[in-house]
């Protein structure tokens, strides 16, 4: 499917990045041919028609363009000598500018402020006006981006790309958890649904490339936490537990600051009980009551081949630990306290430190053996949580429940967005899709196409709208994805028809 | 030895093989330790036992519970499993709760402090056809008009119209009335309705009530009070082979005889019925017939 290029020259104009950039690159005596606002143009077009990211694919876009376009675009100018059409050489050349006036003056693995601004706004232009307050909801997730230079030898730190660094990654082989690449992680937050909203279109909008020497997680945060200055409100926030095992600090503390409600798994070194607070179990991000059966406090997130006995199974055990926490009964203050309930006194259990609790029905839980020496959390009706208790695990939903379950179920649009970047049968990001060094070429390229491919969703996004749309004219339900047969649906088929 | 019983050993056999799929194997652990405890006499006692155990340990461990006795067996638990566990019919939550209270009583007895026995209530006993007549012969013999009236209405609506307590004390001469092709009781109070009186107490009570008036038949100028049958039964006792005079026993006699007049025992047996309960449930959708036709079913035509 081709993109028109009228589409990507709005995309670039509404961002108004072009005219910022040009502001930052050199004057020279001679006037440059390529302008900003074509190179970018180029570059979108060689992604559209799902070309490697090379600079001589931007001038082949460039320079098979209708002739009226490429003479409006300055691709074609009049020379002194004649017509003359852009080269490769001066394609080289504005790019070169435009990184360099891009990147940081001292390179280290983190994109410049500047860099980091143009990312955001072309990436937001890609995203039309309807769509922008449709959900506040984004999922996020980091990739590996390997670089084209060889990693350095053993021993030296000498290669093509200084800014690259050693990282991990999934690993493809069999049994092979995790290997080792030579390159950046580019980060991309997508706007999912909200958890009872209407379908949106799985739209990037927001990116970030960070050396594998840095924390990708904590280089996401400042992208997100700028978005509410921009206009743009946080909601849920899905991720996984390569963020939600990060220090409270480094991102749920600043995420929670800016709005945000983190729905995410829990690492298993963050899952189940976690010491007390005045007596309260601390497990899961929540308080709960301190003769809590230990194995509903063991319960983990339920497995992704669950029958749905298992999971009715699982949501019943989830139900009865979400009886036994202490319920919030404040927001939180300024400084980040609030105050949680005993769940006896709130009625949802009876315990026989709470006589008022033992005229409750027996269709509660009942505490059969209460602690010999009550801590505070069973004596006083209410207790005082500080920030720093549950601050790195505490979410919207009780982990794990059904609500988190489905709601981070919306989790999968992030995964989504990097199969449609590293598709071999369209734009690969594999090592060799650019041979351009550096974080600022690979940041402004990824932008470039994350832009390419949020149009591609939406042609997709309009396409089934208006299918749809003609069934319900012919009253039929909407078309609704066929679930992919399982081994098992197979060798428990019936006989065939 | 039960039908299906094996004998305490070949119980204890099965027991210890009972294996099932329907359960998960820890809950079938517990479900054999503790019927072990409890060692009941037949198979099929002991199967019955094995699976209540199991149910309860099968929905108690996946609400995290120890599957140990001392937690599972406690009342708040098995009354927490006969309210909440789900996929169970309202005549298999009764059988498993009385199954596993018996589990319990026997395996963690402290849980269960054995109640006291007492004394159950139980239908009275009618009178015979003679001591009726034996009573309606003491009324009267009595030495005072008045009392001989009273007397005679009191067994009359007790044995002929089956009233007691306060719809006796309040029936008045002018509630007996000559209708419908009988005599009619109109009864006031909680439950107001029109009573067939047999047939072969009507001249007594008619002669009552006539005496009676406007005032009760029974005696006394305000019903509320409740002493008002206790000098007339009084006055009724102490007669020779006469058992003493209880308005709970006319009211059985009163029963008796119409529950035999239309058949009842019969249909109740004809229907394998033993406890009125679900005929009450069924009569409730029914509507009673009319005033002519209840004193033609009743046996008060006169």
């Amino acid at each position: 499917m081709s993109i028109p290029l009228a589409a990507l020259e709005e995309i670039i104009d509404s961002s108004g990045i072009a005219p910022r950039i040009e502001l930052l690159l050199p004057i020279g005596v001679r006037r440059r041919q390529l302008r900003v606002r074509t190179l970018l143009a180029g570059m979108m077009l060689s992604q559209a028609g799902q070309r490697p990211a090379h600079l001589t694919r931007v001038r082949d876009a460039l320079t098979a363009l209708p002739e009226p376009d490429q003479v409006r675009l300055g691709v074609l100018e009049d020379w002194k000598t004649g017509p003359h059409q852009l080269t490769y050489r001066q394609t080289e050349r504005t790019f070169g500018l435009v990184t360099d006036a891009l990147a940081k003056d001292v390179p280290d693995g983190l994109p410049s402020p500047a860099l980091a601004r143009i990312c955001d706004n072309l990436l937001e232009a890609s995203i039309p006006g309807q769509f922008k307050d449709a959900s506040t909801s984004l999922a996020v997730d980091w990739t590996d981006v390997e670089t084209f230079s060889r990693p350095p030898s053993r021993g030296s730190s000498d290669c093509a790309d200084p800014e690259a660094s050693w990282g991990h990654r999934s690993g493809g082989g069999p049994g092979q958890d995790s290997e080792l690449f030579f390159g950046y992680y580019a980060s991309a937050a997508t706007m999912m649904r909200e958890e009872h909203g209407p379908p949106v279109p799985e739209l990037a909008r927001r990116i970030t490339v960070c050396s594998c020497r840095h924390d990708p997680a904590r280089a996401l945060v400042p992208v997100l936490t700028a978005m509410p200055g921009h206009g743009i409100p946080l909601g849920d926030v899905l991720a996984d537990s390569g963020y939600a095992h990060r220090d409270a600090e480094a991102w749920a503390i600043p995420l929670r600051g800016a709005g945000a409600q983190l729905v995410q798994d829990l690492h298993p070194s963050d899952r189940g009980p976690k010491g007390t607070h005045h007596g309260a179990i601390i497990a899961n991000g929540n308080l709960y009551c301190p003769a809590t059966p230990p194995p509903l406090l063991q319960l983990g997130p339920l497995a992704r081949d669950a029958t749905p006995e298992q999971a009715a199974t699982h949501d019943t055990q989830a139900a009865e630990l979400a009886r036994h926490k202490l319920g919030k009964i404040t927001c939180d203050d300024a400084d980040g306290y609030h105050r949680v309930m005993c769940p006896a006194v709130m009625s949802k259990i009876r315990c026989p430190l709470r006589p008022v609790s033992m005229t409750l029905t027996r269709d509660r839980p009942e505490i059969l053996t209460p602690p010999e020496h009550p801590p505070a959390c069973c004596t006083q009706q209410t207790i005082t949580v500080p920030p720093q208790t549950c601050a790195k695990t505490a979410q919207k939903h009780d982990y794990p429940s059904k609500q988190h379950r489905k709601s981070y179920a919306r989790r999968t649009g992030a995964e989504r967005t990097f199969s449609t970047a590293k598709d071999p049968a369209s734009n690969n990001i594999a090592r060799g899709w650019t041979r351009l060094m550096g974080l600022a070429p690979l940041a402004l390229w990824l932008t470039c196409l994350l832009a390419v491919r949020n149009q591609r969703i939406l042609a997709a996004w309009d396409a089934r709208q208006d299918h749809n749309a003609r069934r319900a004219a012919a009253g039929l339900p909407p078309k609704t994805r066929r679930r992919r047969k399982t081994h098992t649906d197979l060798a428990t088929a019936g006989t065939p028809p | 030895m039960p039908p299906g019983g094996d004998g305490g050993g070949l119980a204890a056999g099965y027991i210890a093989r009972w294996r099932p799929s329907s359960v998960s194997p820890q809950a079938a652990a517990f479900a054999r330790d503790v019927i072990a405890a409890v060692a009941p006499a037949g198979r099929e006692r002991s199967k019955n036992l094995l699976w209540a155990a199991a149910k309860l340990a099968d929905y108690a461990i996946g609400l995290g519970l120890d599957p140990v006795p001392e937690v599972l067996l406690h009342p708040s638990v098995i009354e927490r499993f006969a309210r909440c566990a789900p996929g169970l019919s309202g005549v298999a939550r009764r059988t498993l709760r009385t199954n596993l209270r018996f589990i319990a009583r026997r395996v963690a007895p402290a849980l269960y402090p054995q109640d006291a026995a007492l004394p159950r209530e139980r239908a009275k006993q009618p009178y015979s056809p003679a001591e009726i007549a034996g009573f309606l012969a003491l009324a009267g013999a009595q030495p005072v008009l008045s009392r001989r009236m009273r007397a005679a209405g009191l067994v009359c609506l007790g044995a002929g119209a089956g009233l007691i307590r306060g719809d006796l004390r309040a029936v008045r001469g002018t509630d007996v009335i000559c209708r419908s092709g009988g005599v009619i009781v109109a009864v006031r109070g909680a439950r107001p309705r029109a009573v067939p009186v047999l047939s072969r107490y009507h001249d007594r009570l008619l002669a009552a009530a006539r005496f009676a008036g406007t005032a009760p038949v029974c005696g006394g100028a305000d019903p509320g009070r409740r002493n008002i049958t206790t000098p007339l039964t009084r006055s009724l006792s102490g007669g020779t082979g006469l058992p003493r005079l209880d308005t709970s026993r006319l009211r059985a006699t009163w029963l008796t005889e119409v529950a035999d007049l239309l058949g009842l025992a019969t249909f109740m047996h004809a229907a394998g019925i033993t406890c009125s309960q679900r005929l009450g449930d069924l009569l409730a959708a029914l509507d009673p017939a009319d005033e002519a036709t209840a004193v033609a079913l009743l046996g008060a035509a006169r």
